[in-house]
């Protein structure tokens, strides 16, 4: 009874919290302002190749994606854009046992309640090539990830941080191109 | 236990309804009048609109900055959209058209969660970084000339159009505002000191320090020199700032990069301190060239016309007149024992610029007797923007 009380008073205060944000009309100052995080970001996500071929830099990319089992969305060559996507089962072992084991708990108490946790995860990311002169071309890719729970509700949603990331796809596309990437 | 918490629960969705109702809106109505909107969304960017490749482009590092995932190009429609999630949803589209053939408007319409945004601040707040990647592709573009390469056809106009901007907006603080910015759209036509001319070179823009000071020593008017890259054939003679000056053809002259309107010549002879603040009076009694607001330049001012190379004898661009060769600035030397009082000033002849102290009476030993700068010209200047 205690714990599904509980439960019941999570579900109204995150409900009513929903409806806060939903409804919400200020948007956060820093949302379309650069800030000096955004060129850390930019050192991040970025890298130069010494290159005058951006059409195989994209090639390359493209390619390297779909390995990494992205589908390509969308392409503009003109621009140097990709546009590409990944849903993934990101069921976390621990969260799930926890989770389950919670719900056991809960039938037990006389309340079936099933506890949500993390499964489904999407990927975006956008990769973008730009000439910086005759010689040199910048490769700027950026993901962003969704999560979702078992209830189909959306837990988490922002953009991809870790360097690890973009330290690894670079070694991938600079192996795959035969170059080697600068960082700026 | 279960029922009230079912009546709650149905309340507050009831509730929630109700409070979300009123936001929802038919897909082609906006609650904002159209041509509002449209002016708070839209820029007008003096950049060539024959290459609006580039222009697309620096949106999309301009939406990646701002941690923007691009969700779609168009080159041929010249639209570019992006999704931004930290937290929140955020999506963006931005579309540019060609106005003329040296301009290009751009426009943005963004949506936060599931609400258009009517308010100008995100908007002028994306016009802004826009602006400022503007400014960096510049500097890119100009890499590519140190590097020597091949002109690929990639030039940037970035000058900013002044129009739009209030005549206090960039303050003069140290450091150089290089911010080209944006005009919004559907304000007066162009005032009379504008001079529009597009540029072939982005104009990197400088606020230069308007206010009179006390300057005491010589390092703080190299330091100066340095940080502005003003020429001085003693102090910086490698220096060479970048004016971006327009002849208005009524006796005065324009420096877009500066943001200041001069007088072509000046005072037609030389005058003391006293004179020279007469001089400056009566341009604004007679209102000269139609303004009211003429003033003594400071010493940063007057430097930014110092010219590396010599124009009939004088380091001063070709726009001006040489005749006044050694000019009045209204900041001040700190007094001392052997002075009572002094004042900078620029001496374009010789590329310099220099002190002129006044004895003080009170020192007896009379060493120090620069009298020979006590007579000076005037160039009086005037802000635009």
């Amino acid at each position: 009874m205690r714990l599904r009380m509980i439960i019941k008073n999570y579900v109204i205060t995150g409900f009513l919290i929903f409806n806060l944000v939903a409804c919400a009309t200020q948007v956060p100052k820093e949302a379309l302002t650069l800030t000096p995080e955004s060129l850390a970001d930019r050192q991040l996500q970025t890298r130069i190749f010494y290159t005058n071929d951006e059409m195989k830099l994209l090639t390359a990319a493209a390619a390297l994606l779909q390995d990494l089992g992205f589908t390509i969305d969308q392409s503009e060559v003109d621009c140097g854009v990709i546009v590409c996507s990944r849903n993934r089962d990101v069921t976390e072992t621990g969260e799930a046992v926890l989770a389950i084991s919670l719900e056991i708990l809960s039938i037990l108490a006389g309340s079936p309640t099933s506890v949500p946790y993390n499964t489904t995860q999407k990927v975006m990311a956008s990769l973008v090539t730009r000439p910086l002169d005759d010689q040199r071309i910048a490769v700027r890719i950026t993901f962003q990830h969704i999560v979702w729970n078992t209830q189909n509700q959306v837990t988490k949603r922002e953009r991809v941080n870790e360097p690890e990331v973009y330290q690894e796809f670079y070694s991938k596309l600079s192996k795959s191109v035969f170059l080697t990437a600068h960082e700026i | 236990m279960r029922n009230i918490f079912a009546i709650i629960l149905s309340v507050l969705l009831a509730l929630a309804l109700l409070a979300c109702a009123g936001k929802q809106k038919n897909i082609l109505e906006t609650s904002e009048s159209q041509v509002k909107l449209r002016s708070i969304q839209s820029r007008v960017y003096d950049y060539d609109s024959a290459d609006r490749n580039r222009m697309l482009r620096t949106i999309i590092a301009t939406l990646q900055d701002l941690e923007f995932v691009i969700d779609d190009a168009d080159t041929e429609l010249g639209t570019v959209s992006g999704t931004k999630l930290s937290g929140y949803y955020m999506r963006m589209t931005v579309s540019i058209r060609p106005r003329g053939k040296h301009q290009t408007i751009v426009r943005s319409n963004a949506q936060y969660n599931l609400m258009m945004i009517e308010d100008p601040e995100p908007y002028q707040a994306f016009f802004a970084s826009l602006s400022k990647a503007l400014f960096l592709e510049a500097h890119l573009v100009d890499n590519k000339k140190a590097s020597g390469g091949a002109g690929g056809g990639k030039k940037l106009t970035t000058v900013a159009k002044k129009t739009g901007l209030p005549k206090t907006a960039p303050q003069s603080t140290a450091a150089s505002e290089t911010i080209p910015t944006a005009e919004p759209i559907g304000t007066a036509p162009k005032a009379p000191d504008v001079a529009s001319v597009p540029l072939k070179e982005p104009v990197v823009r400088v606020g230069l320090r308007r206010k009179p000071t006390e300057i005491s020593n010589h390092s703080q008017i190299t330091a100066m020199l340095k940080e502005y890259n003003f020429y001085d054939r003693v102090r910086n003679p490698r220096g060479g700032f970048k004016n971006a000056l327009v002849e208005n053809e009524n006796g005065t002259v324009t420096d877009q990069a500066t943001g200041l309107m001069w007088q072509k010549g000046g005072s037609t002879g030389s005058l003391d301190r006293k004179g020279a603040n007469k001089y400056i009076q009566e341009l604004n009694r007679q209102g000269f060239a139609g303004y009211a607001d003429w003033r003594m330049p400071t010493v940063e001012e007057l430097a930014s016309l110092l010219a590396r190379k010599k124009t009939n004898g004088v380091h001063l661009a070709p726009e001006f007149d040489n005749k006044n060769s050694r000019c009045w600035t209204v900041d001040k030397l700190e007094p001392s024992s052997t002075f009572a009082s002094g004042t900078w000033i620029v001496n374009f002849k010789h590329g310099q610029i220099l002190q002129a102290r006044y004895r003080n009476p009170s020192n007896t030993m009379n060493f120090a007797f620069t009298g020979s700068n006590e007579m000076n010209y005037v160039r009086a200047v005037r802000t635009v923007w």
